[in-house]
């Protein structure tokens, strides 16, 4: 375990590095020069003012050059500073948005287990019922029809504005107030929560489908013991194997999937950081941004695989 | 005694509510679509509207009928040639640091600003590239004086803001860029005491502001949305009492809403305009391009892109303005048969353009096909660009484009304001990369008529040099005027009065809720 561990977080490195240049090659091959944002428009701007403003932040210097300073940096911890908030270093801008987004990522991936494990467990036990065989289909096309920053407009109409329930958006850190921090992010990890609950249900209620008819939960419920046992020990225990696996995953998309949560929310987390920072050409804060989605997606995964094999020992790790 | 242990309670609960009466504070909560760009208050975008005019105070106010007030200046006196100006600033007033407003401060925004590595915004956006020195005479007195003359030197005083110097500077001194610390530091009636990029702004009145009585509220705080839709609900819900700058089609909708109140300033600062190069293709002879002035239905633009809100216009300046005239105005709905013989006399020719235009921009998309139906009319095929925003203004600045809309400012002042809008000035300002001066051959006495009216003593001589200018215009300049362009507010009924500069910047000091 211990081998299989090191070995898959050596092989991190190699992927974060080319990961770091191809984003840094890609972001720069967008057509729009960051210098002509910055200089002030009124009066308009000489030739001489551009040429000025790019030399100021090294944007006149050569593509691979300019990799090799900001990987120099990045590997003395300095990620730069924002060319748009020029009050801001880039650190400052991501780690306080990064608390954010992990409020409204884990917020979301709760409401979506709480969701998924009753609905999908009900509609694998109950295969030929009413839920499994009118509703999922209702639901999963809902689930995954309706674009995220539609239904999050939806649920502001309805539980805010029409029921008064719910702030329309904004923020509150949970060490702030536990409680209004809550009432915040109700909404928010609702929106983000249910296409995610859409593809638990499924993986859950097939996986349970499945499970239900094998010869140990036949021999559970022959020794006698009480149904609640059988379900929650035998049966959705292993039921669950394949969607924590995918669980783990796409909590790494869900990071990453927050730009339009935030945004319809007015959330000030990374995913609405980085629609700034793509708007501004603020290169550092791009840069940095994606870093993190991409480490956070690659540990996701890596901590899937480790669940993978601590809940089923058939498969070896090492 | 059952009535006595009643006047016990009531005693109580007074004594535990007088001081929540007494000191409980009044909030203003803003909302806004999107971040301000900047902490650099002349990073003159519409968002960062708030902040400048309400953080800083200018050294005169300029007021909605073109009117000049005292502000940081009590006096000002003009030189006879409009290059020098001898201001006496106000006594007793700080920064919100507790810095004195004086005229070394005032010495350090004009000139030592601009040495610093950080180009100096304060002098350039308010002055052009023009240089300026200060004299101090005392404490209190200084006097500008500028390489050129300035007609509208009060408005550009009225932009002239003074903020500390320790909001620009590290206090080492070792970058040019802003103080993390110290953040925004005016001398306006409010200060700043926090700000979450991305999420929200707060600010606190300022308690030694050098105006009595105002604001009359503690503090408000501006949360930004991603959104118009989530804005405007935030204000359903009372969770904000006042929108600053809603989408057009939500001004409509809240127009006669019970509870609600729509701001919008009479006479609207903004203007909607159509850049035409004049080295395009087809566009070069003046006729095609007063053609294309003459075809346009503004009363459409006015109707489906302002909701009705907007003002029909084809003139540089409007009406309250001394330079305005009747004359340059088009029928609402545009002049077909009058533009149809433009074309004619211009031999009819086959013109195709294209309209580069922002692609987030829903409205100037909207402005797009109503051009394109109008100037099929004269025979002039429109193909609408759209093009990511960066490349948008990319190509606005490179001037590369051949058509593209636009937003001036400064209609509502003196016409030379119109020049910080680049559209006069071809020579310095307008078409400066213009390889065939087009329009400098054109219009060969539209730089002498400007240069008149930058340092003209009186005011028929103003007038006669300013309209020859706007006169330009109409003769087929490059910049096509289409529609005012409202810059409103909607309020929650809590919020009475609101007052606007003549820029339509919002003033909160003078506001009041309930």
């Amino acid at each position: 375990m211990k081998t299989y561990l090191l070995t898959r977080i050596i092989g991190l490195f190699p992927v974060l590095f080319i990961s770091s240049f191809l984003i840094f090659i890609i972001i720069h091959l967008i057509p729009g020069d960051p210098a002509v944002l910055l200089v002030p428009l009124v009066p308009p701007p000489t030739k001489e003012d551009i040429d000025a403003m790019r030399a100021l932040y090294g944007f006149d210097k050569p593509i691979l050059e300019q990799y090799v300073i900001w990987l120099g940096n990045i590997l003395n911890g300095d990620l730069g500073q924002s060319i748009s908030k020029p009050s801001f270093s880039v650190f400052e801008l991501i780690s306080s948005k990064l608390w954010v987004t992990m409020h409204v990522a884990l917020s979301a991936f709760f409401v979506s287990i709480l969701i998924s494990v009753p609905l999908g467990l009900r509609m694998g036990l109950n295969p030929e019922g009413f839920l499994a065989k009118k509703f999922l289909g209702f639901y999963t096309g809902i689930g995954f029809a309706i674009p995220s920053f539609w239904l999050g407009i939806l649920l502001i109409l309805f539980f805010s504005v029409f029921l008064g329930l719910f702030p329309t958006g904004g923020f509150k850190s949970i060490n702030d107030d536990p409680l209004l921090s809550l009432k915040y992010l109700f909404l928010p990890s609702l929106c983000g929560g249910i296409p995610g609950s859409v593809i638990y249900t499924n993986f859950i209620a097939s996986s349970v489908k499945e499970i239900r008819n094998k010869e140990y939960i036949t021999f559970a419920i022959a020794k006698g013991l009480p149904s609640s046992i059988v379900i929650l020990k035998h049966l959705l225990k292993n039921a669950l194997i394949p969607v924590v696996t995918v669980a783990a995953a796409t909590l790494g998309h869900t990071v990453a999937g927050a730009v339009i949560t935030e945004k319809v929310f007015g959330i000030p987390g990374i995913g609405r950081l980085l629609v700034d920072a793509i708007t501004a050409r603020d290169y550092a804060v791009i840069q940095a941004n994606f870093m993190v989605i991409i480490i956070f997606v690659m540990f996701a995964n890596l901590v899937a695989d480790i669940l993978y094999g601590w809940l089923d020992p058939r498969i070896r790790l090492d | 005694m059952k009535n006595k242990k009643n006047k016990k309670y009531i005693f109580s609960i007074l004594f535990i509510l007088f001081p929540a009466i007494c000191f409980s504070e009044t909030i203003l909560k803003i909302g806004q679509i999107g971040d301000i760009k900047s902490l650099e208050p002349y990073r003159n975008a519409a968002p960062n509207y708030l902040m400048i005019e309400n953080l800083h105070d200018q050294l005169l106010f300029n007021d909605r009928n073109r009117g000049f007030e005292s502000e940081l200046a009590t006096s000002w006196k003009i030189s006879s040639d409009y290059k020098s100006v001898i201001i006496k600033l106000r006594p007793g007033m700080f920064t919100h640091d507790g810095t004195p407003v004086d005229s070394k401060l005032l010495k350090w925004v004009l000139e030592e600003r601009g040495k610093q590595s950080w180009p100096n915004i304060t002098r350039t956006v308010v002055f052009g590239k023009v240089s300026a020195t200060v004299d101090i005479i005392d404490d209190r007195t200084a006097k500008i004086n500028f390489s050129e003359a300035f007609a509208n030197m009060e408005s550009k005083l009225s932009l002239l803001i003074l903020a500390d110097p320790d909001m620009f500077d590290k206090k080492d001194g070792s970058k040019a860029r802003f103080n993390e610390e110290e953040s925004v530091i005016g001398t306006g009636p409010f200060k700043m005491v926090e700000y979450v990029p991305g999420s929200h702004m707060k600010w606190e009145r300022f308690e030694n502001y050098w105006q009595n009585n105002v604001p009359k509220f503690d503090r408000v705080h501006i949360t930004y949305y991603g959104d118009g839709a989530s804005m405007m609900a935030a204000l359903e819900t009372g969770e904000v009492d006042l929108v600053f700058r809603p989408p057009y089609e939500e001004m409509a909708r809240f127009k006669n809403k019970s509870g609600f109140k729509l701001w919008v300033p009479e006479t609207l600062g903004l203007s909607s305009i159509l850049m035409v190069n004049p080295n395009a293709p087809g566009l070069e002879d003046s006729r095609v391009r007063q053609a294309i002035r003459l075809a346009i239905d503004r009363q459409a633009i006015s109707n489906a892109v302002f909701e009705g809100f907007g003002l029909p216009t084809a003139s540089p300046a409007v009406k309250s303005s001394f330079a305005y005239s009747p004359n340059l105005e088009v029928p609402p709905r545009g002049d077909i048969t009058k533009a149809k013989n433009l074309m004619k006399q211009a031999g009819n020719p086959k013109v195709s353009v294209k309209l580069t235009y922002g692609s987030n921009d829903s409205a100037y998309r909207m402005i797009g096909e109503i051009l394109q139906a109008n100037l099929k009319k004269i025979g002039i095929d429109l193909v609408l660009d759209p093009q990511e925003r960066n490349n948008y203004i990319n190509m606005r600045t490179s001037q590369t484009f051949q058509m593209m809309p636009s937003v001036m400012a400064g209609a509502n002042g003196h016409p030379a304001d119109l020049t910080d809008s680049f559209v006069f000035r071809p020579k310095d300002n307008g078409f400066f990369n213009d390889p065939n001066e087009v329009v400098i051959k054109e219009f060969k006495d539209y730089q002498k008529w400007f240069d008149l009216g930058m340092k003209a003593k009186n005011d028929s001589d103003k007038k006669e040099a300013w309209s020859n200018v706007l006169q330009a215009v109409k003769d087929g300049s490059w910049v096509i005027h289409l529609s005012g362009q409202p810059f409103a507010m909607v309020s929650s009924s809590r919020v009475k009065g609101i007052t606007w500069t003549q820029h339509d910047k919002p003033v909160l000091k003078y506001a009041y809720i309930d």
